[in-house]
């Protein structure tokens, strides 16, 4: 309000001067008015004033610059207080200074305090400083330098140190922990563990799973079942999907081993009943066209065709292997040519490949044939790192022709006196090891 | 007469040149006030003073104008507007001491908010950081110590609150 008081201003020297120089130009006016009249009685017909005319001019005059002069005396007695005006607008200056250092201050203030908030001293881990303080060491990491931490790399020593000490474990544990007596192998070195079931599968383990020293981790899984071209591999992904999953169960399960050998051994089994089908299904359309047949006999669930298999699972999610069917194949062979139907097959002598109840592949021959290097019952198996079809029905073949032919002889013997000349063609088939079959004359009977 | 007040002040030249044109002005409302008298019952016989009182009007605002020459006093258009209206220049002067009384009780009423802020501060604080708000408190004692010794040797005009004791 102060601060719009006595903006403008006029010099009171130029306000005098003009006062003056009016009232005197006035006068000047009047003289030379009357001047004039006197100069020039009458000349232009102007009017000549009256006496009383020019008086009144005159107090006119007087009075107009008598107001004018009493103005400027008002005005100049006022200028005393000049001093007094501009001492009352200094202070008005320096109090407005004031004004804008305090609105400065306030909001120096206000941004300290928005600040303040974030210089707050952190939440210490106090219970943690403590467990230190008094233990000696620390239980639990916090979050954090968790994530560090993981990403450091033990020296040479330590990792040497360490690994004797992971293999120990490792030892340790797989002595305790009961196994399925069906696994073939099983082996520490450098704190792996490697469990070997030959013809099936071979899986690296070892501990530490999501940081736990008792749980199992899976590092590596290879199989072992097999053709002639070498064991089926398994896929990235697959062998991923499936290390998972079997390190999850493997941690939740008491029996972890158990758990590893019988998700493994199904898979291994059905990969093995796929390929042994699928060998059969080459060969019935390849070499062997007229000479087998093969039946598919797939109970309630499972057998699908292809090289993954499936894994049924119960209700739980639990490993159920009870309710697992694989499929079973009927090879038939020295098929009788003018047969079709089904019902007439069941002549022909077979070979049944199934998974039996203990989940191992067998195969049953149709009938009793010997082995003619053991003279024993054949024992027809399939080695499954190198599954052969082939090679397993021209063992069947081969016994059975050994056993029909023993089965003639002995018919022969019995009914017919044999008597041996040395004009006899003898064929003999040296079978590896020196045991003979005689082939007696028909002639002589 | 001579109406000049305090002549302590720096520009005594101007106070004296003020008060020579007010008397000049003064001598000249003398000098009309003659006039008028004469001029309102002239007769004959004062033709010869009227003539000598308007010749001594004139050298009077002749005077008055060389004495104006020196006068660089600033004036007010507000004064100047009032002396027109007729009214009490007196009355400016009056508004100027008023809105710099309501300004300085504005600032001291926000000067006094801002020393509670600080003393409210300094007691909480206190209670949180006693050995900071002591360092504290020593140096400001230092510092104003130091701010009031330069300010006496300087001859400053204190201000009101001069008298308050050392910061606390």
């Amino acid at each position: 309000m102060a601060g719009e008081l006595g903006q403008q201003t006029v010099e009171l020297g130029s306000v005098v001067r003009r006062a003056a120089e009016e009232s005197y130009l006035a006068l000047r006016e009047l003289v030379e008015k009357s001047q004039a009249e006197s100069d020039w009685k009458g000349a232009y017909g102007g009017r000549q004033r009256s006496d009383s005319e020019k008086k009144i001019d005159l107090l006119k005059f007087i009075a107009r610059t008598r107001q004018r002069m009493l103005r400027l005396h008002v005005l100049a007695k006022w200028c005393q207080q000049v001093p007094l005006v501009q001492y009352c607008q200094q202070l008005g200056s320096t109090l407005s200074s004031h004004e804008t250092c305090f609105t400065q201050t306030a909001d120096s203030l206000f941004f300290m305090h928005e600040g303040l908030q974030q210089a707050r001293a952190p939440t210490f881990d106090v219970p943690s400083a403590l467990e230190v303080m008094l233990t000696g060491s620390y239980q639990r990491l916090p979050r954090c330098i968790e994530d560090i931490g993981s990403q450091n790399k033990l020296s040479p020593d330590e990792e040497k140190h360490a690994l004797q000490k992971l293999d120990t474990s490792v030892r340790y544990k797989v002595l305790v922990n009961p196994r399925p007596k069906e696994v073939s192998s099983i082996s520490v070195t450098d704190g792996i563990a490697v469990f070997r079931v030959d013809g099936e599968f071979k899986v690296l383990l070892t501990l530490g799973y999501r940081g736990n020293l008792d749980l199992w981790r899976i590092l590596h899984m290879e199989l072992l079942v097999g053709e002639k071209n070498g064991p089926i591999k398994l896929g990235e992904i697959r062998r991923f999907a499936l290390g998972d999953d079997i390190e999850r169960r493997m941690a939740v399960s008491e029996n972890p081993f158990s758990v590893l050998y019988a998700i493994l051994h199904e898979f291994s089994i059905s990969l093995a009943m796929d390929t042994i089908i699928r060998q059969a299904n080459v060969l019935r359309h390849g070499r062997w066209k007229e000479a087998i047949s093969s039946e598919r006999i797939s109970d309630s669930t499972a057998g699908q065709t292809g090289n993954a298999a499936v894994m049924q699972l119960g209700q739980d999610g639990e490993f159920d292997s009870s309710g697992f069917r694989l499929p079973v194949l009927k090879l038939n062979y020295w098929l009788d040519g003018k047969n079709s139907g089904p019902a007439e097959s069941d002549l022909s002598p077979f070979i049944k490949i199934e998974a039996g109840q203990d989940m191992q592949i067998k195969c049953q021959h149709s009938s009793f044939i010997l082995d003619p290097l053991t003279d024993k019952e054949a024992n027809l198996s399939l080695d499954l790192s190198c599954i052969d079809v082939e090679k397993l029905i021209l063992k069947a073949i081969a016994c059975n022709r050994h056993t029909r032919l023993l089965d003639i002889q002995r018919q022969l013997c019995k009914n017919v006196q044999i008597s041996q000349s040395p004009k006899d063609v003898i064929l003999k088939r040296d079978i590896g090891v020196a045991k003979c079959f005689k082939q007696t004359s028909w002639a002589r009977l | 007469g001579n109406g000049v007040q305090g002549g302590d002040r720096p520009e005594d030249p101007s106070k004296q040149n003020l008060a020579q044109v007010t008397a000049s002005i003064q001598r000249t409302l003398g000098l009309l006030h003659q006039l008028n008298l004469n001029v309102s019952s002239f007769s004959s016989a004062s033709q010869l003073p009227l003539l000598q009182r308007l010749n001594a009007l004139v050298a009077e605002l002749d005077t008055m104008q060389k004495l104006a020459e020196g006068c660089n006093i600033q004036v007010p258009m507000e004064v100047v507007n009032l002396i027109d209206d007729g009214k009490n220049p007196d009355e400016f002067t009056r508004d100027v001491l008023n809105s710099c009384i309501a300004k300085n009780q504005i600032t001291k009423g926000k000067t006094d908010a801002f020393k509670s802020l600080r003393k409210h501060l300094l007691e909480e604080l206190e209670e949180a950081f006693p050995e900071d708000i002591e360092a504290y408190r020593q140096i400001r004692a230092t510092s104003a110590a130091e701010s009031k010794r330069l300010a006496q040797s300087q001859n400053v005009l204190p201000n009101g609150d001069s008298n308050v004791k050392a910061e606390h």
